[in-house]
């Protein structure tokens, strides 16, 4: 019997509520390396051959199956692995309520990805919302707070979508397998749509820049991995080849990449970014070839290692100055060297710099859309903004662009340690994508050769001539003290005023109540009946008196 | 400010030339079919188009950071 690593992740974090001190952090690295060492295994076929299914049960009249364990499956359960041991130690002074819930989060992020039917899924994929839901309150101030609200507004919606395009689903066809999907109508585009929210596909895509950058450094980190790399496995199983998300891909990558240059927000630039990158990504799965499959699949598992080193930069900044906006930053390298040259390790590999991850993953993707014009245009034109914003306004706005205004120090060791390990696997599958290491694990045999000599050099005039650009045009991108409108306006502005006029409504009605009150207490008065006056809770016991008596009645 | 002096820009030129050269010798030796200095080109003009064509749209979209705490009614 297959052990399944997100249920283990759970358990483990439950766990952690009971312990303390040192053990606590034993533990809490250990739960992924436990998974990542369960998938080992896996691979080395201790449990069988892959592809297999395990750990059925019946429930109602359905079966239920929680490992469905291939192909697709495995590289996004050890990229999720593995980042996540980087990011624990990272993580290992904060908070045990995060900790607790980033381990619910990561654990629930691998039953989603091993889920074979609708049950499973919506249960860990509903679970994965809250769980990240709290990750983003444990930072506990008032913007965390509402910003997880409006959080929790959205996937609460994307997954009632969700729900209701699966029932329909089952309705149609009678089977509850998570499996690709053909075109039946409504309940297609149902289950898309709730895929999409969570994919953060414009125009659903607002509470991702939103909620992020307003969690603390710790629970950002974990943010960046799970929720939209889940989804784009989602989008891979049930919709490849769907044309919409072609073109929605490559519009979402520039879209990120257009919201970036106006931004203030350190951590906010980089959350446009995970949007932009996301959408490589569903414009792979949207072509729906075996290299554009590859493409995307290769791009989550490379995107999920350096953007959490990105955040993870950008966080340790946060950490030491307790500022995160680039009109209060600048001149920092001075005191973080280290910690500015780890976060470029990770700016190169978004930015596909030749010998960095990103590289041999993101080219890919780009290469299968040369056939589709528009789409290689969109994609080829934010590698662009990729590289300018994340490679040189941030870095440049943080670091340098003028004397220090702010003293700063190194981050602390188990910070500069989590930057450390994944900033040497970004190099490393850079160097060595190898078709046994990252290429090995995709779902389908890989053609393509990264190091060409015609790409290399493509990509590295691309981006030098990039900085070139930016070199001229560096004032233009300093940061000014604005915020930028999203998709969320509407929802935003409607909310308050909504809210505004329930308030209003409850005053109103309250006030209704007063007078009545007030009236029959004059009623009272004339008519001379003294009326015995009952307590809240001597009022509460008699209700439920009669809901006893009521039960009983029903139950003879 | 030392990673970015003029003394360091000097090598990026340097670089930049060897790319160039690089591609032009790559296409009369038909080893690629792009025109030559074609990436060049796309990021540097892209580039350039990317941030005034993002500033454009920003004058409509950016406000003040308290835009948002101007329409609460209830707090």
């Amino acid at each position: 019997m297959w052990v399944h690593p997100g249920i283990m992740a759970i358990a483990g974090a439950l766990t952690l509520l009971l312990l303390r001190g040192r053990v606590e952090k034993i533990v809490f690295v250990a739960i992924p390396s436990f998974s990542l060492s369960v998938l080992l295994l896996t691979s080395y076929g201790y449990f069988g051959q892959i592809p297999f299914e395990d750990l059925s049960f019946k429930f109602l009249n359905f079966t239920l199956t929680l490992a469905r364990v291939d192909k697709l499956a495995m590289p996004f359960a050890y990229v999720f692995s593995i980042v996540a041991i980087a990011m624990n130690i990272y993580a290992l002074n904060s908070e045990k309520y995060e900790k607790v819930a980033a381990m619910i989060y990561f654990g629930s992020a691998l039953g989603v990805v091993f889920a074979k039917d609708f049950f499973t899924f919506y249960v860990f994929w509903e679970m994965m919302a809250i769980a990240s839901l709290f990750v983003i309150w444990s930072r506990g101030t008032k913007n965390s707070l509402e910003a997880g609200l409006r959080y929790a507004l959205w996937h609460l919606t994307g997954g009632a979508f969700l729900i209701a395009g699966m029932a329909l689903y089952i309705n149609q066809t009678g089977s509850i397998e998570f499996r690709l999907f053909e075109n039946s109508g409504l309940s297609y585009y149902l289950i898309l749509l709730g895929v999409m929210v969570n994919a953060a596909v414009p125009p659903l895509h607002a509470w991702l820049p939103d909620a992020y950058p307003e969690a603390s450094v710790t629970g950002a980190v974990y943010l960046t991995a799970f929720t939209t790399k889940s989804a784009v496995y989602a989008l891979a199983r049930g919709f490849p080849g769907e044309e919409l998300l072609m073109y929605l891909g490559a519009i979402m990558a520039m879209y990120g990449v257009i919201f970036a240059v106006l931004e203030n927000d350190g951590r906010r630039l980089l959350s446009y970014h995970i949007v932009s990158q996301v959408g490589y990504m569903v414009a792979g799965v949207g072509i729906g070839t075996a290299l554009a499959i590859n493409g995307a699949v290769s791009h989550a598992f490379t995107h999920i290692l350096y953007k959490a080193l990105l955040f993870m930069g950008m966080g340790a900044v946060i950490e030491v100055t307790g500022r995160s906006k680039f009109t209060e930053l600048g001149g920092l390298y001075r005191y973080m060297p280290v910690a500015f040259y780890l976060y470029m390790v990770g700016a190169f590999s978004i930015s596909a710099f030749p010998l960095f991850s990103g590289f041999v993953s993101k080219n890919m993707t780009v290469y299968a859309s040369h056939e589709i014009f528009v789409v290689w245009l969109l994609l080829e034109a934010s590698s662009i903004g990729t590289f300018l914003h994340t490679g040189l306004k941030l870095p440049w706005n943080v670091w340098f662009a003028r004397d220090p205004i702010i003293e700063a120090r190194e981050p602390p060791k188990n910070m500069l340690a989590g930057m450390a390990i994944l900033a040497g696997l970004n190099i490393f599958l850079g160097i060595y994508p190898g078709y046994e290491m990252l290429y090995s694990l995709l779902p389908y045999e890989v053609n393509y050769e990264p190091y060409e000599f015609g790409k290399v050099i493509a990509m590295s005039q691309l981006l030098i001539f990039t900085f070139f650009a930016f070199w001229i045009l560096r004032d233009k991108l300093r940061g000014e003290e604005k915020i930028v409108l999203d998709t969320d306006w509407l929802p935003r502005i409607l909310g308050n005023y909504l809210f505004y006029w329930i308030c209003r409504f409850s005053e109103l009605s309250k006030n209704m109540d007063r007078e009545v009150l007030s009236f029959a207490a004059g009623f009272k008065k004339i008519s001379g009946i003294r009326i015995k006056e009952i307590s809240a809770g001597y009022g509460l016991v008699i209700t439920v008196a009669i809901f006893a008596f009521y039960l009983f009645l029903f139950l003879i | 400010m030392s990673y970015l002096e003029e003394r360091n820009m000097k090598y990026l030129y340097i670089i930049a030339a060897l790319l160039i050269l690089a591609d032009i010798l790559a296409y009369s030796l038909h080893l690629t079919h792009e025109i030559p200095g074609f990436s060049a080109a796309f990021g540097f003009v892209g580039c350039i188009i990317l941030i005034y064509f993002s500033k454009f749209i920003g004058r409509f979209i950016t406000k003040k950071e308290d835009y948002y705490e101007r329409f609460r009614k209830v707090s």
